[in-house]
């Protein structure tokens, strides 16, 4: 196409240009998203209570805390991330925002998988597959909202690579989720805190990124 | 080269408010902030893209981009690193799309240089039996814009003019004409 197409092109987009609803400030966003989650923990945690021995167990050192660390880093990491790719040029906050999300796959999965296998007893915890199951549901329950705030936010934006965000915005949605889990479920089996707990946020983000990419599509078409 | 531009350029400052008035419906500065990108984004696009005959395509593409997604640009921020963005994405799509299209398409100048190596002059390319009767199977116009570009050698704004259509059409004829060879030489890459 010559430039004097060019010129055709700036001319049919600026003929009749109508105003536009800018999209919301980052800081604002992740703000509505935290404040969503609130709301839902809050009743979560109402209706399930924390566990009994929550304040012996707030030790800096311990595998419980090296797991909750964890999943805050890749509850901010990975909605940070889905936020930021959705605007053009916040592509470093975006990257940044992985990174951190990374580090705390890392921290909850291997550093929390070492410490619950290092404080555990000689006897394995019997935990029956379904309280597995039920932390892991309630985890990507509890994920729904924040989730969806996530996925307004995205589709009105101008995301170059869709499903990165939104499986990066499912994942830290899910680790909002895991986060409340992890402070109520009073399970100490090691399989249990491992899959349901520290691993939730990846497989809870990959299942749910299935029908809030497909959403994206239908609502924003990206 | 990005963060030269971004930070360092004296019209972002500009730019930043032409968009802000372009959000609440100002054509006339949505116009002027066009046309004062319009410049940077060649040079940035021709930098970038290793084809210089579709760097207007890609211009066109950017320009369209930034008209989707004006929405997303903050005032607060500045314009550069939020222009520049578009248009990185806009050259990779691009040279993706480009990629694709090369592993796709069929090199009739390679076909005609088997088999006639010592031939010089494109126009005088000789093509084996089975592509001249899969040239010839294609339709009028199709077979037209495939032996324009790719036998005589013209560029597609050089073919669009002499059949008398738009180059975009001429891609398009071109682009079936490459689809039907395939299909028509049982899908083997020549």
């Amino acid at each position: 196409m010559s430039s004097q197409g060019t010129s055709e092109v700036i001319e049919r987009l600026t003929r009749d240009v109508p105003p536009v609803r800018r999209i919301p400030r980052l800081r604002q966003a992740v703000v509505t998203v935290t404040l969503a989650w609130f709301l839902v923990g809050a009743l979560a945690l109402a209706i399930r209570g924390v566990r009994p021995d929550l304040l012996q167990i707030l030790d800096p050192r311990s595998a419980f805390m090296a797991i909750l660390l964890g999943l805050g880093l890749i509850a901010l990491g990975g909605i940070v991330a889905a936020l930021a790719s959705s605007v053009p040029g916040r592509e470093h906050a975006a990257r940044v925002s992985l990174a951190l999300g990374l580090g705390g796959v890392l921290l909850a999965s291997v550093m929390g998988g070492i410490l619950v296998l290092r404080q555990a007893g000689p006897v394995p915890v019997a935990c029956p597959f379904q309280n597995d199951l039920a932390c892991f549901a309630v985890a990507c329950l509890i994920a729904l909202p924040p989730a969806l705030g996530v996925l307004a936010f995205v589709s009105r934006g101008a995301p170059y690579r869709p499903l990165i965000a939104v499986l990066a915005g499912t994942t830290g949605a899910v680790a909002l989720g895991a986060m409340l889990v992890h402070v109520s479920c009073p399970e100490t089996s090691v399989r249990h805190v491992i899959l349901s707990h520290a691993l939730a946020p990846l497989g809870g983000g990959l299942l749910l990124t299935v029908p809030f990419r497909a959403a994206l599509k239908r609502v924003a078409g990206v | 080269m990005d963060r030269r531009r971004t930070s360092a350029n004296p019209r972002d400052a500009d730019w930043a408010e032409w968009m802000a008035a372009a959000q609440s419906g100002d054509s006339v500065q949505y116009e002027r902030l066009l046309q004062s990108i319009l410049p940077p984004l060649r040079g940035f696009v021709r930098g970038r893209l290793g084809d210089p005959s579709s760097v207007e395509d890609v211009v066109q593409a950017v320009l369209f981009s930034i008209h989707r997604a004006r929405h997303t640009y903050r005032p607060e921020r500045p314009f550069g690193p939020w222009l520049w963005a578009i248009a990185r994405n806009a050259v990779i799509d691009a040279q993706r799309a480009r990629s694709v299209r090369l592993r796709r398409e069929i090199s009739l100048d390679a076909v005609g240089e088997a088999a006639q190596p010592q031939a010089p002059k494109p126009e005088n390319l000789a093509l084996s039996p089975r592509m001249s009767d899969a040239l010839s199977q294609l339709s009028a116009s199709q077979r037209e814009a495939v032996e324009l570009i790719h036998l005589k050698g013209l560029s597609v704004a050089e073919a669009a003019a002499q059949v008398g259509v738009s180059p975009g059409a001429l891609k398009v004829r071109a682009h079936r004409g490459y689809r039907a060879l395939r299909k028509l030489l049982g899908g083997r890459e020549e």
